[in-house]
């Protein structure tokens, strides 16, 4: 019998094509938006809200996140991405495992989405989360999800906080079709 | 098929399917986050124990 072969994803390092790595996983038919599996957990998430109480969902998602995702680091030397699902399964992720889930929660309860990436001093790359649009429909307003910055799993102190950057880029994270 | 309990910010909870391969104690990670089981390692672990009940077979049918 064959090992299993490590699949390693070929793709240059702009933004753009990361972004597009994340936005596909986020959307994933089996462990993204696309999964009933993930739907459910979504809606189960904000099921105290009331009706319409949009930022009350917005902080369940946030509340959801921290509690039971720990921020971790990557592999060794190794850019790792996980879909939504895979992230809640093993308990643990980097920024921008915690942004594909909180965009994708945040998509399932009918928000519109997107990413921030961030430089922390201008010369490089460094941070990633998710924003989702108030009100629905609308986006007049983006609310920073950025459930990295938590210091514990009950500390629900940073939702709506961003931290301090020299630059940052946004992208968008609608259906890639 | 294992699960795991997610809590939920009312307090109740939710239970999600882990695959097999979580309950493999060697796994590697790929960088599109899928785990794999390596067979090698458990192959590696199987002959082991082999060996070593060989070798207690052997220690024990000599002293009698």
């Amino acid at each position: 019998m064959d090992a299993p072969q490590t699949k390693i994803y070929q793709m240059g390092n702009s933004l753009d094509e990361r972004v597009a790595l994340l936005r596909k996983l986020c959307w994933d038919t089996k462990n993204g938006v696309r999964s009933p599996t993930i739907l459910n957990l979504a809606r189960q998430v904000t099921r105290a809200c009331a009706g319409r109480d949009a930022l009350c969902e917005l902080r369940s998602i946030f509340q959801f996140t921290v509690t039971n995702v720990r921020y971790t680091g990557d592999v060794f030397g190794v850019d790792t991405f996980s879909s939504p699902l895979r992230t809640l399964q093993m308990g643990g992720e980097d920024c921008d495992g915690h942004a594909v889930l909180n965009c994708a929660l945040a998509i399932c309860n009918g928000f519109r989405a997107k990413v921030r990436i961030t430089s922390n001093t201008g010369s490089s790359w460094d941070h990633i989360y998710c924003l989702a649009g108030m009100p629905k429909g609308r986006s007049d307003k983006w609310i920073p999800l950025d459930t990295t910055l938590a210091r514990s799993r009950r500390d629900f102190s940073r939702f709506g906080t961003e931290p301090p950057r020299a630059k940052y880029q946004d992208f968008s994270m609608d259906n890639p079709g | 098929m294992k699960t795991k309990a997610l809590k939920l910010p009312d307090g109740g909870t939710i239970d999600i399917a882990t695959p097999p391969e979580f309950g493999s104690p060697i796994l590697a990670l790929n960088d599109a986050g899928n785990l794999h089981r390596n067979p090698w390692a458990v192959y590696g672990i199987g002959i082991g124990l082999g060996v070593l009940c060989a070798y207690l077979w052997l220690g024990t049918t000599k002293t009698t």
